[in-house]
């Protein structure tokens, strides 16, 4: 039976976990079988339909769908009861969304270098490993 | 006067230690004006080294700190909360410090500033479920320390208070709660991937390199890793072993949660008895909520109800 290593997160919880789920499953079998090992541990029960949304794209999986053929191998879900009141895991502006957002913009634009990155020519230059890797000796 | 030869020993001691330290501080400041003449390249590889060690002592000290002062001290012991100390005594401190030697604060501050309000929460709900694979013995808040809590941190309950109430109502039904899947971790600083603040503010940052999928719980952890990629990317978390299959299980174990987590508390070393940590009142915290707290009935209906 082939595994799918699988990063999922319910919208109720706090921690994001790593669980093998068959990939010959369905999508609402793969959701009902995360479910099973969250509920009553760190999510309420609740007598609701859970789906499957894709964190880094915000797709919303089809029911039916073949699990290993949708979700790759360490590629984040979220399980979302079902109907939302709206997308919510489209939303994300409110203060902490911001303090998020702007922090990934100043990794970007403001975060310093390491002292290999910023020093990177002087060390290959002067680097022992690099020079005897130039003269094919290792 | 003459004064007993314990007193000036005792001087002399004292004398020594300040002008050691007080020489320790001129080093320190001339290493800093020397940074400062070596031009923008030094300055930015010292922000660097003063980040990064900032960032890294932050998540442990919130890691250890965090849930000593606000869970595990006694109500009547608890003199300030963790976040009005950390604030206060390492933050600012910390602050006026770079300020003196014109260093920029980390980049990241007011992440940091957000952090301080929930993580350690978020972390103390994970330590607490997760207790059998540490090995440190845990208990849950009473109705008495979530009042202070939520006086601390406005907005605990509502965020945080679910959690409790269903590893209460666990004990109540007479089914300690444990959890069944493993906890993601951090490729850089060890600790599970957990909500900046539950309530679906969730982040995941994930970078491949060399053909294998690296995790991070935050955009300064992944920062740090990618500085320094070469040094940190052939390490495994024990939840990589894992899930690569590098931790040898019996066939059962893979057919019976109960006995899969066992065989990993055995694997990481622990024995149940007095090693892997335990709940340390059995439970007696949750049984409180019955009998003290009047709302908890209806907070129950509600959770199983209401999303967030």
């Amino acid at each position: 039976m082939s595994l799918v290593p699988t990063i999922f997160m319910h919208e109720e919880d706090f921690v994001w976990q790593a669980f093998f789920v068959p990939a010959d499953f369905t999508v609402k079998q793969a959701a009902d079988f995360l479910m099973s090992l969250v509920a009553n541990a760190t999510v309420w029960p609740k007598s609701k339909e859970v789906r499957i949304v894709k964190y880094h794209t915000g797709e919303v999986l089809d029911p039916e769908a073949k699990f290993g053929e949708v979700v790759k191998p360490g590629e984040p879900i979220l399980l979302v009861w079902w109907p939302p009141k709206e997308e919510w895991w489209k939303k994300k502006d409110d203060e902490v969304f911001r303090v998020i957002k702007e922090t990934e913009e100043l990794m970007r634009t403001k975060a310093p270098r390491s002292p290999m990155n910023i020093f990177r020519e002087e060390f290959e230059r002067l680097s022992i490993i690099r020079r005897l890797e130039r003269e094919g000796k290792i | 006067m003459v004064m007993p030869e314990t007193e000036i020993k005792t001087r002399e001691e004292l004398a020594r230690r300040a002008e050691l330290i007080s020489a320790r501080l001129r080093r320190t400041v001339e290493y800093a004006r020397k940074l400062g003449r070596g031009g923008s390249a030094l300055k930015e590889a010292a922000e660097f080294y003063i980040a990064k060690s900032y960032w890294l002592n932050w998540r442990a000290i919130a890691a250890l700190t965090g849930p000593s002062m606000d869970y595990l001290t006694p109500l009547d012991g608890r003199v300030m909360s963790f976040r009005e100390f950390i604030t206060e005594w390492v933050g600012a401190q910390f602050k006026r410090q770079l300020e003196d030697y014109g260093i920029e604060l980390p980049w990241y501050w007011r992440y940091w500033e957000e952090e301080t309000k929930w993580w350690h929460h978020s972390f103390e709900l994970g330590i607490y479920l997760y207790r059998r694979t540490l090995n440190i013995h845990n208990r849950g808040p009473t109705p008495e320390e979530r009042r202070w809590l939520e006086e601390k941190y406005p907005g605990w309950e509502e965020t945080f208070g679910r959690f409790w109430d269903l590893y209460a109502k666990n004990y109540i039904d007479g089914k300690p709660p444990l959890p069944k899947p493993a906890p993601l971790l951090c490729n850089m600083c060890q600790v599970p991937l957990i909500s900046v603040k539950p309530g679906r503010h969730v982040v995941i940052y994930q970078k491949v390199y060399n053909g294998r999928l690296y995790n991070f719980c935050s955009p300064v952890c992944m920062w740090i890793w990618e500085q320094e990629k070469e040094r940190y990317a052939g390490h495994m978390t024990y939840v990589d072993r894992l899930l690569a299959g590098k931790i040898k299980l019996s066939p059962e174990a893979m057919g019976n949660i109960e006995r899969l987590w066992d065989e990993i508390i055995w694997n990481m070393g622990f024995a149940e008895s007095g090693e892997a940590g335990l709940d340390a009142t059995n439970g007696a915290w949750a049984l409180l909520y019955k009998e003290r707290d009047p709302n908890y009935e209806t907070r129950v209906k509600r959770w199983m109800e209401a999303g967030p």
